[in-house]
């Protein structure tokens, strides 16, 4: 047996952005259609599930479908602007979706919570059925709490898709190939989407960056962090959520893993390296998984908020993070926080989280003295 | 007025002005809202469309006008038939800085709240605590038959406080059962046909990256389809043997073939569509393929960051057909 030495890994890893990605841009196109934007065509996004939402250009909704392996760009047409600074709520928002749907609650499983930033109407990605009936739903909630489903019919949108490079040749006993990428999350950023996905065979983080308008190309980075809880050993762990957010004057991504460390990389390092190490800034503290997290202003300071699967909500402030030295001690402790100090603000539960307006963030709680599942409005002020 | 069902319409018959009628469809409480769906309006009455079909079992209560009814689409009785396949890896000794399960199922399954039913038993059968790396979003396969376990890998790499304060949640020389409960429901929604336990025994930990060089090739002859055989030094991931390997004759054309793996992953097999012919292959492998704790042809998964790295980029591994 021979080493051959080579630099495989680079034409690998080409060849995996390109195998990657192909683009669907034409159903069909209606001669008196309007124009159409960003490379879409009109018809209907064959969504397989509705996970991540998020929002870009114009009226742009990004769709991350992981069983299709796939996220669409759907034009909304909600363009009306609400300038208000209000609250919306809606209370056992579970039951009302299940009676909508024509199902129980179990049977609804709420994947995501996007607000359009013009109209502040808030968009949900719903699974309908957890098994082989299960159907992806997206429904729109407006300032008043009333629901509807968003058409996804004869709508303008593009696609690209994000399979997995094929397994050249070789067939396996189940016929073919079971690599699933899952998209955790998703965020548009100055003409790219960033796609951050786990994977159900490697153990690794890989962060995609299609641009937008989709076009044939997919980039590949794959990221690493020192662990905070020590200073001499590597994860690839798998990214939860991420955030764009401008660190010391730098684009950057905030990026939150599970078990629970945060660390950043810069946009420009995203572009110019393929391998990168992140820099660990805080460790949230173990047993617990960052799920969302939202940037927003106060009194001109910049904050980030983060939603916690087994911690309250937290915030923390771009100065703080700006200060924020690399982490490379370990926590005393399993629990232990360290790093960019976070404000624990006293609400638990939360597993959606967005921005609705200046004044206020929109949430999905679960309330744990009765249990019910509610969409909330929680005010900036004290945050 | 005659009322019917199917999960893809509710028929009501002799409604008088059926085109003035109003129809709605409640599942949930009446002050809810109506179920999404298109009415059409027939000759002798109405017509519901649901958006989404009606869900056998559960009562919709249909009203037209001022008359109500309760409609319930019947559940086919179905059978528990779906089972749990195979876990990988199939050996019963395993090392204690394991790190992934694969879960087979035999039929595609619900998803949500999976970690509910599996479970980690010590000896004594008391639940090892936190034992998984619950993701938020479940590691399925796109068929929903295989689902990937991660045990918590914070607790799996040396010097990581958890692993420090915890421990890893395999100790070495222990005896384990994985447990997956029946009462996980199938695609259809029905529970497993059985309980699942995977007994197994804990060794040491595998600090070695599984090496190429070790491996032993048994070449096939020409002019069959006979498998090609590679015997390697120890167990592999068993999902990444599915596409780590790539079969090339002299002129670096892709061989086409069947893969298996034997022998509690230490054996792939691969059967080509064609019969071989006389000469060298080379076997291309992909260095992220890992053995059973994560390490894999380039690096320990929990390499010191502070040793340089081996620098290999590409594995080959040669043969030759006689």
């Amino acid at each position: 047996m021979k080493l051959a030495r080579k630099p495989w890994m680079i034409t690998l890893v080409v060849a995996v952005a390109i195998a990657a990605a192909f683009v669907v841009n034409a159903a069909r196109t209606p001669p008196t259609a309007a124009p159409l934007i960003m490379g879409m065509a009109i018809g209907a996004p064959d969504l397989q599930s509705a996970g991540t939402l998020a929002f870009g250009p114009e009226n742009v909704l990004f769709i991350g479908d992981s069983q299709g392996a796939a996220v669409f760009a759907v034009d909304v047409k909600d363009a009306a602007k609400d300038a208000a600074a209000e609250p919306m709520a809606i209370k056992g928002i579970d039951v009302k979706i299940a009676s909508l749907l024509g199902t129980t609650p179990d049977a609804v499983v709420i994947n995501d919570v996007a607000v359009h930033p013009a109209s502040q109407n808030v968009y949900l990605a719903i699974s309908r059925g957890r098994g082989n009936d299960a159907r992806p739903v997206l429904l729109r909630a407006n300032r008043k709490g009333e629901l509807e489903e968003v058409a996804l019919q004869g709508v303008p949108f593009s696609k690209v898709t994000l399979a997995n490079p094929p397994a050249h040749g070789a067939k396996t006993k189940w016929g073919g190939d079971l690599r699933r990428m899952t998209i955790t999350d998703l965020a548009y950023v100055d003409g790219e989407l960033l796609i951050a996905g786990m994977s159900n065979t490697e153990f690794a983080s890989t962060l995609r960056r299609a641009p937008f308008p989709f076009q044939k190309d997919v980039a590949v980075n794959t990221l690493e962090i020192f662990h905070t809880s020590h200073n001499k050993y590597e994860t690839h762990s798998p990214i939860e959520s991420f955030l764009p957010f401008t660190i010391n004057g730098k684009p950057s991504l905030l990026a939150g893993y599970g078990c629970a460390p945060i660390a950043s990389f810069t946009l420009a390092d995203l572009k110019t390296k393929q391998h990168l190490r992140g820099t660990t800034l805080a460790e949230l503290g173990g047993g617990n998984r960052p799920l969302d997290m939202v940037a927003f202003a106060k009194e001109g300071q910049r904050r980030v908020l983060i939603a916690n699967s087994d911690r309250t909500l937290m915030s923390m402030s771009a100065q703080d993070i700006d200060k924020a030295t690399p982490m490379t001690k370990p926590v005393d402790a399993a629990y232990v926080s360290a790093g960019v100090p976070y404000l624990s603000i006293a609400e638990i539960g939360i597993t959606q989280l967005d921005n609705l307006n200046d004044k206020y963030v929109v949430v999905v709680q679960r309330d744990i003295d009765d249990g019910s599942l509610n969409l909330r409005s929680l005010s900036k002020n004290w945050m | 007025m005659s009322w019917n069902a199917s999960a893809g319409t509710i028929d009501v018959r002799g409604v008088r002005h059926p085109a003035r009628a109003t129809l709605t469809v409640h599942s949930g409480p009446s002050d809810a809202l109506p179920m999404l769906g298109r009415v059409e309006i027939r000759d002798d009455g109405l017509a519901f469309h649901p958006r989404f079909p009606l869900v056998p079992g559960l009562a919709y209560r249909v009203r037209v006008n001022d008359a109500e009814n309760t409609i319930v689409v019947p559940k086919t009785a179905t059978e528990a038939t779906t089972h749990v396949a195979q876990v990988f890896p199939t050996a019963n000794e395993l090392p204690s800085n394991q790190l992934k399960f694969y879960l087979d199922f035999s039929a595609p399954m619900s998803t949500g709240d999976v970690y509910r039913h599996i479970h980690l038993l010590d000896e004594a059968g008391h639940e090892v605590p936190r034992a998984f790396l619950q993701t938020a979003h479940e590691l399925w396969d796109w068929r929903r038959q295989r689902f990937t376990l991660i045990l918590d890998p914070g607790r799996i790499k040396r010097g990581l406080r958890a692993n420090v304060e915890a421990g890893a949640p395999l100790r070495e020389g222990a005896r384990y059962r994985l447990v997956i409960d029946a009462d996980w429901r199938d695609g259809d929604g029905n529970p497993l046909r059985e309980r699942f336990s995977k007994p197994f025994v804990v060794v040491a930990a595998d600090r070695v990256m599984p090496a190429h060089r070790k491996w032993r090739v048994t070449a096939p002859s020409a002019r069959t389809a006979e498998p090609l055989r590679v015997t390697f030094d120890e167990s592999l991931d068993r999902a990444l043997l599915d596409h780590s390997l790539i079969v090339r004759d002299a002129r670096g054309e892709i061989i086409l073939g069947d893969i298996d793996v034997a022998s509690s992953e230490t054996e792939w097999l691969f059967r080509p569509r064609q019969p071989w012919r006389d000469g060298p292959y080379t076997i291309d492998v992909d260095p992220r393929l890992e053995d059973r704790a994560g390490n894999n042809l380039r690096r320990l998964f929990d390499e010191d960051a502070t040793t340089p790295r081996s620098g290999v980029e590409v594995i080959q591994v040669h043969f030759a057909v006689k």
